[in-house]
């Protein structure tokens, strides 16, 4: 509920904003309609003003040349273009990227798992140690029954 | 191929801006050319230089447009802001040439026909007088009333409190009133 306006202030209003409404400030817009609702002082005031905004709005502005949206483009200096930001965009292009972080890391530590009893205190010396067919074995399981390697 | 939906929004238009999309630009011209170059010419007066504050304006914002950020401020908003201060450098440039020159009314509407003839005169007389008001005065009348910007709005782009504002307009009021009281009736007389 706005406080309620007095005539001092609605007059102020009609000098500095005119008799229309939607030009007095929003947060007394709603008192000052109010006032004029219940007085018919404050109708007067703003009827008396009406013929000065009329005046006023006689002012009409010369139309806009139709070449000035051209002569402006053709004005513009280059610029190299570039992708335009995500944000511009949307965000629906970037989970293949991060399914494809996800997956990697997904590997990175299966592989990690798969060679953990050794690995975990394997030093130099013990790999260098392992033929092979062993280190195969630690990063990517036990082979076939019947070998991978065929002809070994 | 870039799609710049008319749709857009001004912020959006800007990134796209940023990203070198001139059909962005275009866009934003088509929204906002029209009232950067009507505030142009009611605060200088001469359509030539309302033209060249326009394209100054927007040639501004798309060399800003890479710097961009979102700080609440639409480009609507920055390009008054910016197109209001190359208004007041010219204007600061003209007091330094013509300090002694008296403001004229802008057209010789003489030879216009008819109504055609009464309408040009009482633009011409109302035009004569909103160039006679202090720039400052005018500058708030402008923005405020036929610009149609709240009152955060146009104090903003002026620097100034919203009081300050209100008074500026209620003098500039006061003043117009006195400057067309010579007319005002036979004005107002046409217009009824």
């Amino acid at each position: 509920m706005s406080t309620p306006m007095d005539m001092a202030r609605f007059h102020a209003l009609l000098d500095a904003y005119g008799a229309s409404p939607a030009r007095w400030p929003e947060a007394e817009r709603a008192a000052a309609e109010a006032l004029m609702a219940v007085n018919p002082m404050a109708r007067a005031a703003r009827r008396q003003a009406l013929p000065f905004d009329a005046m006023l709005d006689t002012l009409t502005p010369p139309p806009l040349p139709v070449d000035l949206a051209a002569r402006i483009m053709a004005a513009m200096p280059d610029r190299q273009p570039v992708p335009v930001p995500a944000a511009a965009n949307s965000n629906v292009r970037s989970w293949p990227m991060a399914l494809a972080l996800a997956a990697s890391a997904a590997i990175g530590l299966w592989v990690g798992i798969a060679a953990g009893p050794l690995t975990g205190n394997a030093t130099a010396g013990d790999l260098a140690s392992l033929d092979q067919q062993e280190v195969v074995a630690l990063a990517f399981g036990p082979l076939a029954e019947n070998g991978v390697y065929g002809d070994e | 191929m870039q799609d710049t939906a008319s749709d857009d929004t001004d912020t959006t238009l800007i990134r796209k801006l940023a990203a070198g999309d001139r059909t962005a630009f275009a866009t934003l011209l088509s929204r906002h050319l029209p009232v950067i170059h009507r505030l142009g010419w009611r605060l200088l007066g001469e359509p030539t230089e309302a033209e060249d504050v326009a394209q100054e304006a927007f040639l501004k914002l798309w060399n800003f447009a890479p710097d961009w950020r979102d700080e609440g401020a639409s480009p609507r908003t920055w390009l008054y802001r910016v197109a209001f201060n190359l208004c007041q450098d010219r204007l600061r440039r003209r007091r330094v040439v013509f300090v002694e020159t008296v403001p004229e009314v802008p057209t010789d509407p003489s030879d216009a026909p008819g109504a055609a003839m009464m309408e040009a005169e009482r633009n011409a007389r109302v035009k004569g007088a909103l160039d006679a008001l202090p720039e400052r005065q005018r500058a708030a009348l402008v923005l405020s009333y036929y610009e149609g910007l709240s009152q955060a709005e146009a104090a903003a782009i002026m620097e100034i409190g919203e009081e300050a504002l209100e008074s500026l307009l209620a003098r500039g009021r006061r003043k117009l009133r006195e400057l067309l009281a010579a007319d005002g009736r036979e004005l107002l007389g046409e217009m009824t």
